[in-house]
């Protein structure tokens, strides 16, 4: 006997009905010797693969945990091969314990333009409160000519007229982020 | 891609890499999808195998890409 964990991917255009009685007939296989047991399931749901499989580019994910001989996952296999309605499978050993739910039950093509997008997002918006910063500390250090090129942004015009008193003390940072921006 | 001194899976005590985690692996690849090396994200050499066949598997079940950028 051994834990084995599988991942059912299945046609996303199966109904949940479906889907649940095509598990039973697969996890009767399991228990069909009297000594396999199937002790956890979890429905990822429909998620977006991160390729397209037989031309579908979703599938409905289920992952199970299960104990059985291992002369069971041959017959067990066999009947997944020939459905049409399991994009792929994959039975590996069990590791550890299936959480009980999902951490991430989205897509992932979309999480990760999502992640990205944010990332992205993030990294501009600093950027941006960089340069204006450098843009406002240059302008009250050396004036018009630097001014002109780095600050684009009302805040830096309205500091340009302030007093270069303080300019001074970060004027190596200014050059920092000034040099990050060109990169 | 930030140099890192400890194993992030050494520090998290982890005995193994979950290829069901996709966003955990997703720092464990390139923009392109390749799989990072050991120098870039500072993994060490125990779990680094364990990370590989990790995104491997979990490439399989079109968790990952094997390129990305190619279907896009």
């Amino acid at each position: 006997m051994r834990d084995y964990e599988i991942v059912y991917i299945f046609r996303s255009s199966l109904t949940s009905e479906e889907i649940e009685t095509k598990l039973e007939r697969y996890h009767a296989i399991i228990t069909a010797d009297g000594s396999g047991e199937v002790t956890a399931s979890v429905h990822w749901g429909k998620r977006q693969l991160a390729y397209p499989i037989r031309k579908q580019p979703n599938g409905y994910y289920v992952v199970a945990q299960f104990t059985s001989a291992p002369d069971t996952l041959s017959e067990l296999e066999r009947v997944l091969k020939l459905e049409d309605d399991v994009l792929r499978y994959l039975i590996v050993i069990a590791e550890q314990p299936l959480p009980l739910s999902d951490p991430a039950p989205t897509a992932p093509g979309t999480d990760v333009a999502d992640t990205n997008k944010a990332g992205t997002e993030d990294a501009e918006a600093e950027e941006a409160s960089e340069t204006e910063e450098a843009g406002a500390e240059e302008a009250s250090e050396t004036g018009e000519s630097e001014a002109e090129a780095d600050a684009p942004v009302d805040g830096a015009d309205a500091d340009t007229g302030r007093d270069g008193a303080d300019a001074d003390a970060d004027a190596g940072e200014s050059d920092e982020s000034a040099d990050a921006k060109e990169g | 891609m930030a140099f890192r001194k400890v194993c992030r899976f050494c520090e998290a005590r982890m005995p193994g890499v979950d290829y069901k985690d996709e966003r955990m692996l997703e720092r464990y690849i390139s923009d392109r999808g390749k799989i990072l090396p050991r120098r870039a994200t500072g993994t060490c050499a125990r779990h680094q195998r364990a990370v590989a066949a990790a995104i491997k598997r979990a490439r399989y079940l079109a968790l990952l890409p094997y390129i990305r950028g190619y279907y896009d």
